[in-house]
């Protein structure tokens, strides 16, 4: 009996896994086709150092605007801590998703593809898009403050998945230029 | 042609020496670096610079301080940037309260903003000054009214 209950409990979580991360996913898209970026700006394509993540959700400026103890400045600042949460959390959402189109065109043309290093990268992707849904729903549902530590995740493994981009297409590029020159 | 890396060093030293170091606070520095750049073209001029330097090492030296002043005052926190705001209020020489309620009202800080840049910084950063701006007039009414 024990068994069937466990059972039932652990196919009841996974199936909860499984809705927050399709919702994930579907914030993530439509969180990219929201960004209000121009397509052509250059410097969109970055991704922003992580302490500027630290800065947007910081909970001392909070605590900073909250000490003055009126009720108007915390609304000022919930309301325009969350526009600013919400557009860093799209620009983000965008640049992971140019990065991985960009390697898949860069993956497509390889001659020595590594299966162990794409899956790890797209298993980071996945993790990505979920923490951005998360994100999402987080500042939506408790405000810009709450999240934090979840935006610095989501903003480290970011950069790391456009470094680890950056080398593995700096590598296919030279062998390209080694093959085309033999 | 391009200009050498060195001589817009040695411009961006020299405009820090001669000029930015004069100026109290970065938000000043700020607002100066800005005015030196033409709205139609987007261009930076500077008389005395461009007197001791090329030009375009000139103008790229300004443009570079702009930009790393800027990125400065965005990751400044509330409380950094209130006394930001504070020197800049005490060092201008016009009425404090005066100025406070033709930057809320009008948001000329927005014009000082470089071009190009990232959409969330320049966001984080005109929010931020927003957000001060509201937090000083609140003490200010909150000191006339006990």
């Amino acid at each position: 009996m024990i068994g069937f209950w466990t059972l039932l409990v652990g196919a009841v979580l996974l199936l909860l896994l499984l809705l927050v991360a399709v919702k994930g996913l579907l914030t993530a898209r439509e969180l990219e086709h929201a960004a209000e970026i121009p397509p052509d700006d250059e410097e969109v394509r970055e991704i922003l150092p992580e302490e500027f993540a630290t800065r947007i959700f910081s909970r001392s400026d909070w605590e900073f605007v909250s000490n003055n103890k009126s009720i108007e400045l915390n609304r000022l600042f919930l309301r325009e801590r969350e526009a600013v949460a919400l557009l860093w959390l799209r620009q983000t959402a965008r640049v992971i998703r140019q990065v991985m189109r960009e390697h898949a065109e860069a993956a497509r043309k390889s001659q020595d593809l590594q299966v162990t290093t794409e899956l790890k990268l797209f298993i980071q992707y996945g993790q990505l898009l979920l923490a951005c849904g998360l994100l999402f729903l987080a500042i939506r549902v408790a405000g810009p403050v709450s999240p934090g530590a979840l935006a610095i995740y989501t903003a480290r493994l970011s950069r790391q998945l456009s470094e680890a981009h950056q080398v593995l297409k700096a590598a296919t590029d030279a062998t390209q230029v080694r093959a085309a020159s033999v | 042609m391009d200009t050498p890396a060195q001589d817009v060093k040695d411009a961006y030293n020299d405009l820090l020496r001669r000029s930015l170091s004069k100026i109290p606070g970065d938000l000043g520095r700020l607002v100066y670096l800005a005015s030196t750049r033409d709205y139609n073209t987007g261009t930076y001029h500077h008389d005395g610079l461009a007197a001791r330097f090329q030009p375009g090492a000139a103008s790229k030296a300004l443009e570079t301080a702009h930009r790393d002043i800027f990125h400065k005052l965005a990751s400044y926190s509330l409380k950094e940037l209130v006394e930001q705001v504070k020197i800049y209020l005490n060092s201008s020489g016009q009425g404090r309260e005066e100025i406070l309620r033709v930057w809320q009202k009008l948001e000329p800080y927005r014009v000082a903003v470089p071009v190009g840049l990232n959409p969330a910084v320049s966001q984080l950063f005109t929010s931020n000054v927003r957000l001060v701006l509201a937090i000083l007039r609140h003490r200010e009414h909150v000191q006339a009214h006990p």
